[in-house]
């Protein structure tokens, strides 16, 4: 009873409101990859991992707005669509604001054309203000 | 075996290229350099007292640790000297002053440190260029209609610093119709750069993309964090310019060209899946990094070779640089793509590619089983 109980209540409490983000970066040569996540409840916890790892918690406020924006650009006809090939591939998005979840996979800049161009310059502009936020609100674990 | 492979090499080095350029000449000449090692002593994998780096190369790669913490000190410093005092919210032409300021500065700062110059880093990849045109000219295994594509293709590859690829970034933006202030332009162009660099560009990464390949100047003076100094530096360089360059004329770009390497790999795996689309491109990038670091260490004693093949494999033993999706495991990739390249078993005098441990090379599987 326990367990089915546990079973219903934890899909439901992670349903209405949260706002999510994963920004994942691998490198290459070696495929290494940094990763950026935001999970927001009461307040966001944040979790960076990069050649070092980092943690930090925020309010609210600071990423539901910046998240969300993000969510609008990707959500605005996206070129998702593309093949983008592993070596080319610079970030794997996730984002949920509760509602909408947008998936994306960005590649390097130059296979991106006309209005896409547009759109994605954008998003990348929108993401690394994202990443130095993420930053700013986090302390180097020892 | 070897002499017979390179005797095949050269045979049919005619129907590939002009003898006569000067070009040819030095890359025949480099070929030859090539087959110096054929009467080596190699260590026997199951002597206890064997080099670790030819029982598990894996293992020896990741049992070298960083020594320092430079470019976490510049990547600090920069950021407070640069991007603390920034305005929040800062104009477009604060942005680009900031950004190209920590930019410029980092990568001034990196190339002091490591003594590397700018020039050299330039005659690296043309280096690296000239042996892979060797290998594509004269191998008779790739197929013919696509050697000189191929070969041009390499040699069309340009190297670009970070406020170069800005540049050309900002000049893209505009043959895209894309309406902006220049200011506006060159603010989304940094955004890109600073994605895959850094914002100081000190992020350990390069790539390549539509011909150019960009070295971000983290990834160099990470190197210098093992304690290595500038030949080794740049030897170690080396792996990184062959893997890039070979992505302009990977799997993906030339399947056909790897078919054999194909089977070879899904025979040594035992899975159909290692020539996914995106682990098959990483591994055939490989197999050029290892023929162009092959080549840097030919002279090198086999030990100190194998020191410089763990700086060059910087990143691989870290957690995040496994499975996703279908890229192939750093273990796999030092130990198999690598470790069993024949030319790196050469310069490392570990034993030579067996039927029981194959290379798989362009002419499949090597020895034949």
């Amino acid at each position: 009873m326990l367990l089915y109980l546990t079973l219903i209540f934890i899909p439901f409490s992670f349903a209405i409101g949260d706002t999510s983000l994963s920004i994942e970066h691998p490198r290459n040569p070696s495929h290494q990859k940094d990763s950026y996540i935001v999970n927001c409840k009461k307040n966001c916890d944040l979790k960076v991992t990069t050649s070092a790892k980092r943690q930090g918690t925020s309010s609210v406020v600071t990423f539901e707005s910046k998240i969300n924006e993000l969510i609008a650009i990707a959500a605005a006809d996206f070129p998702n669509d593309k093949k983008i090939k592993a070596h080319q591939v610079l970030y794997t998005i996730k984002a949920s604001d509760g509602s909408r979840n947008v998936e994306l996979t960005l590649g390097y800049p130059k296979s991106y054309l006309g209005e896409d161009y547009k759109k994605y310059s954008d998003l990348i502009v929108k993401l690394e203000e994202l990443k130095s936020a993420i930053l700013l609100n986090t302390t180097e674990e020892k | 075996m070897k002499i017979s492979f390179l005797l095949l090499l050269m045979t049919t080095f005619s129907f590939a290229a002009d003898y006569g350029s000067p070009e040819m000449k030095r890359t025949i000449g480099i070929l030859d350099e090539m087959n110096n090692r054929i009467n080596y002593e190699y260590c026997d994998p199951n002597d206890p007292n064997a080099p670790a780096y030819c029982k598990n190369l894996y293992e020896y790669v990741c049992s070298v640790k960083k020594k320092s913490n430079l470019l976490g000190v510049l990547d600090t410093e920069t950021s407070r000297k640069h991007w603390d005092i920034l305005p929040d919210p800062a104009t477009h032409a604060q942005f680009n002053q900031t950004a190209r300021t920590a930019i410029t500065l980092s990568e001034t700062n990196v190339y002091k440190v490591t003594q590397v110059e700018r020039d050299e880093i330039r005659l690296l990849l043309s280096d690296a260029k000239s042996v892979m045109k060797t290998f594509i000219s004269s191998t008779p295994f790739l197929p013919r209609n696509k050697v000189k594509e191929m070969h041009d293709k390499v040699n069309s590859v340009n190297l670009k610093y970070g406020t170069e690829y800005v540049t050309e970034l900002v000049a893209h933006s505009k043959r895209q119709g894309i309406k902006g202030s220049d200011e506006a332009l060159q603010k989304q162009a940094y955004a890109i750069y600073m994605s895959a660099c850094g914002k100081n560009g000190l992020e350990v990464n390069a790539f390549y993309e539509s011909g150019s390949i960009v070295l971000c100047p983290g990834l160099v003076i990470s190197l210098k964090d093992y304690g290595a100094n500038k030949e080794e530096i740049k030897n170690a360089l080396s792996f990184t310019f062959g893997h890039e360059l070979g992505h302009a004329i990977d799997a993906s770009e030339y399947p056909e060209a790897y078919d054999k390497m194909k089977t070879c790999y899904q025979n040594v795996s035992g899975s159909q899946n290692i020539w996914e689309a995106d682990s098959a491109s990483e591994i055939s990038s490989d197999y050029w990094g290892g023929i162009v670091l092959s080549h840097r260490l030919k002279n090198t004693p086999p030990a100190d070779s194998a020191k410089i093949i763990a700086y060059a494999m910087d990143g691989f033993c870290n957690e995040s640089s496994g499975h996703s999706g279908a890229h192939s495991e750093g273990s796999f990739r030092v130990n198999q793509s690598i470790g069993k390249h024949q030319l790196i078993a050469e310069v490392l005098e570990c034993a030579p590619p067996s039927k029981e441990a194959p290379f798989c090379s362009l002419r499949g599987t090597y020895p034949a089983p």
